[in-house]
């Protein structure tokens, strides 16, 4: 008979003990998170209000980016936090809210969608070492500076000289009457100064500056009466979508013909919707086509339908290219280091409409379009590229 | 033993991985039996209830959405009764005139407070009246609102998607109206849906939330999401209602669940969503989930106590077994185990304790059995060693013997010669003297050796030792006292009465000896009595004198029939050797004891070697006791001693009692019957040979006697038939009696013969025996035995 040696295994009970045990174990130790935290990002822009127009379209692409960034398994495993803050538009919210997000433990600001909030909390970021990335914030003060405020579209200071050279050398206009938001000074009178200084410099003259606040009660009517009387042979319009179809309101009603210049600020459909006919021929300087065919930008404006079933703004495309533009960022990022050599050496961007590029103080120089509006939609007049 | 490892611990303590722990495998088993039913059923009610649960709360939240939906709807009736009313009014040429209709619209508006503001439009989306009156608003073009776009064309009320209102900075809604020129457009601030969703609270966190078809929201109790106009697209639930279905869900944001709900208000396709948390939702199902979990919990621990607590019972017992073998297995047996556990545990424990028991008694037989074989072993060499001086000693002493007889013989013959020489005389007397002594030395040697002539016959020995004692007081110091238990019942035995006598006094001289030291004197206790061994049914009594308890000793005692020899140590006193009981039967006992000095016990296995002596130089020749075992051992007695060093000695010795019929028939021996049959005698020396004639042929033989036993065989050859009888030596020249007997008796096998020896040894005689001789005779011929042994060989 054959005799072999067996080494006997464990009895099936000396194995079961453990598995069992295991079991229990599993069954009342609570679930256990799998998934890294997330990396948080602040969004801080004007969310309410009239000048909620550029805000909510900023935060519904920032959204948009997030939503799609996070469906794709976020960054390096870790998904994104968006935390939106309504900074209001008055400079007390901004800073209060930028500390809310940095006590939050955000890794960078995209915002503010207007250039005064910028210019108030920048201070906050700055001291903090946190990235401020604004995707619409153009004001001239906040360029040229070695700080931790980047921004995706050009300063003021190109816009309006672009918008001084179209007005007196295509439009031969001479006599402009400027009517600008005291509530956004810190864009509305940089871009008034320099479109003065350009505009005289080409020998045009600006009649007459006049001023308004957005959150104080003034008369439409009166104002616009105000600038007429300086008999203009046209008008220049600062402000915010809203208040600038309404001001073309009034204009229109005693003077028809008289072109109307305006910032890339009102350039949003509140624009049309409000103006009716009044803002037809309206000129205004933009980072934005909204008939572009640029690839991405028709994914996006795709995207942005069927999320929220409205058309893109140019607030909506510079946030979500900043958002993009952050991203990129954070993916090479070691979670450690300032966030702000990482932003200057990747100094080129691609937009959704064209490359962006940005120098040493982060400001960016992209194409400008000069846009009017044509049987209630937006056309493109002319395009300077970079 | 050396196989247990020297840690001290046995492996067999520990439990190897490869058999089931026996703990392990009751408080798994009962860990199964308490917990399994109970999470089975626990999950399988949970999972049905669960289920209905949910269901029943997604149901009530759609229902509450559905009520909601049909309420804004309602609600919605009232501004759109209002501006169907208005549109009549203003339709309805010159029943307003246009200068009154700013003034109609301001009273509507302060009539209905939700509405904060109405406009008329013309065609063209020109603002033709206003309430209340802003004459920035007035003339200005609408046109473009999306409003103004849908009424135109579809001529029928319509409700637009919120926008931030230019005057208010508000969500806003407006509700459009076609007129029949123009659009009568009024404006409604979000808050006024607020009233609707702020009255639903579903449980703690609940909440109730409209959106418009954009997903955006319009109704929210958190009014800031209306106001940042908060797009719930991303909402499963607000997704599935913009495809126009109505339904229920369960969804998964930010890692929290939600049920959430959804209908549609048929004017507008607004959505009414219903959120809960599904967690809140499922609060009692939780609550539920978690008494079950706590029962689960509770089973498993009272299931593990429990089987801790019965595997204990059973284990701590099972582990002092463990223990206790592994101890015996060492040797140890003193190891009892109590166990208060199991009815099978005990048992097992009592169990065990009875075979450690069985296995100590046996180990304990098995070291004595050993120890016994090992004395044994010594005492057969004792024997030995003392048949070898025996036999040396009495081949010595028969020459000797001879020698001397010649010796003395001519001295004899030569103090006759020198008679009246004073001298020489003297001289040859002093020759007799130590003659004589060497002869009775001689004789000492030879009773030693049993080789010695013994006279045996029926002895009264109590008489003996009466006499005895009586010669011994005078010789003995006064101060020795003498006690005497002589019985005089059944005391006869078959002795030889001079060697007895030998033997008493050399023992009681011994004894008193052994008392001179003691200046008190001392006691000299002679005893004694019958006993009988062959009565089984009392045995007990008369295998021990006394009552003395110390019996379980008795397996010990040897049975060497030669020497007896018990040690004080472990031999009780009074107990009888085993021999006794393998030859049962009556025997005499005679005990000599004293209260002396004692024997050293090195001495003891000594004290009957010839020469062995402690006594001082010149006072003891060391022949005495080796003497009394000769003289014992030839009366097929026994002797025993026993002896504490300081208290003193006691010899025993058993002689085989007579019964009292034999005794008389004994006593009745016929004299000496004599016959007339031819015998030849055959003896080397020449007087032996004559006298062995004369007393025979005295008796009435007709004898032939010669000295060489190549004649006698020649005279037997010649005639065979002749003699009826012969008596020979052993010892002789060129034939020995053997080799004549054995020639004899090939010439005629029935031939009585009688072989003659001065001393014998046992198996001569028997091999003797064997070869067809007769019988055995030892000299000097005693001629009454020698007769009755002729009258028994001849009447064979």
């Amino acid at each position: 008979m054959l005799s072999k040696k067996i080494e006997p295994a464990p009895h099936f009970i000396n194995r079961l003990f453990p598995v069992f045990f295991s079991i229990f174990a599993l069954l009342f130790s609570p679930a256990c998170e799998k998934e890294p935290p997330p990396l948080k990002i602040g969004f801080s822009g004007c969310i309410t209000g009239q000048l909620a127009d550029l805000g909510i379209a900023g935060r519904n692409a920032v959204t948009l980016a997030v939503e799609e960034i996070n469906r794709a398994g976020g960054i390096n495993g870790r998904k994104i936090e968006l935390i939106v803050k309504d900074d209001a538009n008055t400079p007390e919210t901004a800073i209060r809210v930028d500390r809310e997000l940095i006590a939050e433990g955000v890794v960078a600001i995209i915002g503010h969608v207007t250039s005064s909030m910028s210019i108030a909390a920048l201070p906050v970021a700055n001291k903090n070492k946190i990235i401020m990335l604004s995707p619409t914030s153009t004001t001239n003060e906040l360029s040229g500076k070695d700080d931790y405020f980047f921004r995706v579209t050009s300063p003021d200071r190109i816009q309006s000289e672009i918008m001084a050279k179209h007005a007196f050398n295509k439009l031969n206009l001479r006599r402009v009457a400027c009517l600008y938001d005291l509530s956004n000074r810190g864009f509305t009178q940089g871009w008034a100064d320099n479109f003065r200084t350009l505009f005289e410099q080409l020998g045009g003259t600006v009649a007459v500056s006049v001023t308004f606040h957005a959150k104080e009660k003034f008369s439409y009517l009166e104002i616009a009466g105000q600038l007429m009387n300086f008999q203009p042979d046209s008008i220049l319009i600062i402000s915010g979508a809203l208040h600038t179809a309404m001001f073309c309101q009034q204009i229109r009603k005693t003077t028809p013909d008289i072109p109307i210049l305006s910032s890339g600020w009102a350039g949003t459909n509140e624009l049309i919707h409000q103006g009716g006919s009044s803002v037809e021929g309206i000129i205004f300087p933009q980072v934005f086509n909204q008939n572009s065919r640029h690839l991405p930008y028709l994914t996006f404006r795709e995207s942005y339908r069927e999320r929220f079933m409205i058309e893109p703004n140019f607030a909506s495309m510079c946030s979500y290219e900043a958002a993009t533009f952050l991203f990129n960022i954070l993916d090479g990022w070691d979670g450690k280091s300032d966030l702000k050599q990482i932003l200057l050496d990747h100094s080129t961007h691609q937009g959704l409409q064209g490359e962006i590029s940005l120098d040493k103080y982060g400001d960016a120089s992209r194409s400008q379009f000069i846009v009017t509006v044509n049987d209630g939609s937006f056309a493109i007049v002319d395009t300077i590229m970079p | 033993m050396k196989a247990h490892n020297n840690s001290g611990l046995s492996p067999l303590l520990f439990f190897p991985g490869k058999e089931p722990s026996l703990q392990k495998t009751l408080t798994l088993s009962l860990l199964i039996i308490a917990t399994l039913p109970i999470i089975v059923t626990g999950f399988i009610s949970l999972e049905i209830m669960s289920q209905k649960m949910e269901r029943d709360i997604l149901d009530k939240n759609h229902a509450i959405a559905t009520s909601i939906a049909g309420e804004v709807s309602r609600s919605l009736k009232e501004p759109l009764a209002i501006l169907q009313h208005a549109q009549e009014m203003i339709d309805n040429e010159g029943f307003i005139p246009n200068g009154q209709k700013n003034r109609y619209l301001a009273s509507i508006c302060r009539t209905y407070p939700f509405f904060s503001s109405i406009r008329i439009l013309d065609t063209k989306g020109i603002v033709r009246h206003i309430a209340p009156y802003n004459e920035d608003y007035a003339g200005i073009d609408l046109s473009s609102q999306p409003f103004f776009k849908t009424v135109s064309k579809g001529k029928k009320p319509t409700w637009s998607s919120p926008y931030i209102a230019v005057q208010t900075g508000q969500p806003t809604i407006s509700l459009s109206y076609p007129l029949e020129k123009g659009v009568i457009v009024a404006h409604l601030t979000l808050s006024y849906l607020k009233n609707i969703s702020d009255r639903i609270r579903i449980g703690g966190t609940g909440y109730a939330a409209m959106v418009d078809r954009n997903g955006t929201v319009i109704a929210h109790p958190e009014t800031v999401n209306i106001a940042e106009q908060q797009n719930l697209k991303h909402l499963p639930v607000v997704a599935l209602g913009l495809e126009g279905k109505r339904g229920t869900l369960r969804y998964t944001v930010n890692s929290v669940e939600w049920m959430g709900s959804v209908d549609i208000v048929p004017v507008t396709g607004w959505l009414v969503c219903v959120f809960q948390p599904a967690k809140e939702a499922l609060s009692p199902l939780m609550q539920i989930r978690n008494i079950i979990f706590a029962g689960t919990a509770t089973a498993i621990l009272l299931a593990v106590i429990a089987a801790l607590v019965i595997a204990r019972n059973a284990m701590i017992p099972l582990t002092m077994l463990l223990e206790s073998t592994v101890k015996i297995a060492r040797g140890d047996y003193n190891h009892s185990i109590e166990t208060e556990s199991y009815r099978e545990i005990n048992t097992l424990a009592k169990n065990f304790n009875i075979m450690t028991e069985a296995v100590k008694s046996r180990e304990k037989a098995l070291k004595k059995d050993m120890e016994e074989r090992r004395r044994l072993e010594e005492q057969l060499r004792q024997a030995h060693k003392m048949e070898a001086i025996g036999t040396l000693a009495g081949g010595i002493a028969h020459d000797f013997n001879n020698i001397l007889g010649a010796v003395l013989g001519y001295a004899e013959m030569a103090r006759f010669e020198v008679e009246g020489q004073e001298t020489a005389t003297y001289q040859i007397e002093q020759i007799v003297k130590a003659g004589n002594r060497a002869r009775d030395l001689v004789k000492h040697i030879l009773t030693f050796s049993r080789k010695g002539p013994q006279k045996r016959a029926p002895l009264e020995i109590s008489i003996l030792i009466k006499e005895a004692l009586q010669l011994l007081r005078a010789t003995i110091p006064a101060n020795i006292e003498i006690r005497k238990s002589i019985s005089t019942e059944n005391t006869t035995i078959l002795a030889d009465a001079t060697q007895l006598h030998q033997v008493i006094m050399n023992l009681c001289t011994n004894a008193a000896q052994s008392m001179e030291a003691n200046e008190k004197g001392g006691m000299l206790h002679v005893e004694l009595k019958t006993i009988d061994t062959g009565m089984k049914t009392e045995h007990h009594e008369f295998l021990l004198e006394s009552t003395n308890p110390k019996t379980d000793n008795h397996e010990i005692l040897p049975e060497n029939r030669d020497i007896k020899i018990y040690n004080h140590d472990f031999v009780p006193e009074k107990v009888l050797p085993p021999e006794l009981h393998s030859k049962p039967g009556i025997y005499v006992k005679l005990s000599i004891s004293d209260n002396g000095a004692g024997i050293q016990p090195e001495h003891l296995e000594k004290i009957f070697d010839p020469y062995f002596t402690t006594k001082a130089v010149g006072k003891g020749s060391g022949m005495g006791l080796s003497v009394v075992m000769g003289i014992v051992k030839n009366h097929e007695g026994i002797i025993t001693v026993e002896s504490i060093p300081g208290k003193g000695s006691k010899f025993n010795l058993f002689f085989p009692g007579i019964p009292t019929e034999i005794n008389r028939q004994i006593e009745t021996v016929k004299p000496i019957e004599g016959g007339n049959e031819h015998i030849l005698v055959v003896d080397d020396q020449e007087d032996m040979a004559e006298t062995i004639q004369l007393l025979l042929e005295r008796i009435g033989y007709q004898v032939t006697s010669t000295t060489s036993s190549i004649d006698a065989l020649a005279m037997f050859r010649a005639k065979p038939s002749i003699f009826d009888l012969v008596i020979t030596d052993q010892t002789m020249p060129d034939l020995t009696g053997g080799q004549l007997a054995r020639e004899m008796l090939k010439i005629r096998h029935d031939l009585p013969i009688i072989l003659c020896t001065g001393y014998s040894l046992r198996i001569d005689e028997e091999r003797a025996l064997a070869m067809g001789i007769g019988a055995f005779v030892m000299k000097p011929v005693d001629i009454k035995e020698l007769d009755a042994t002729i009258r028994k060989l001849l009447s064979e």
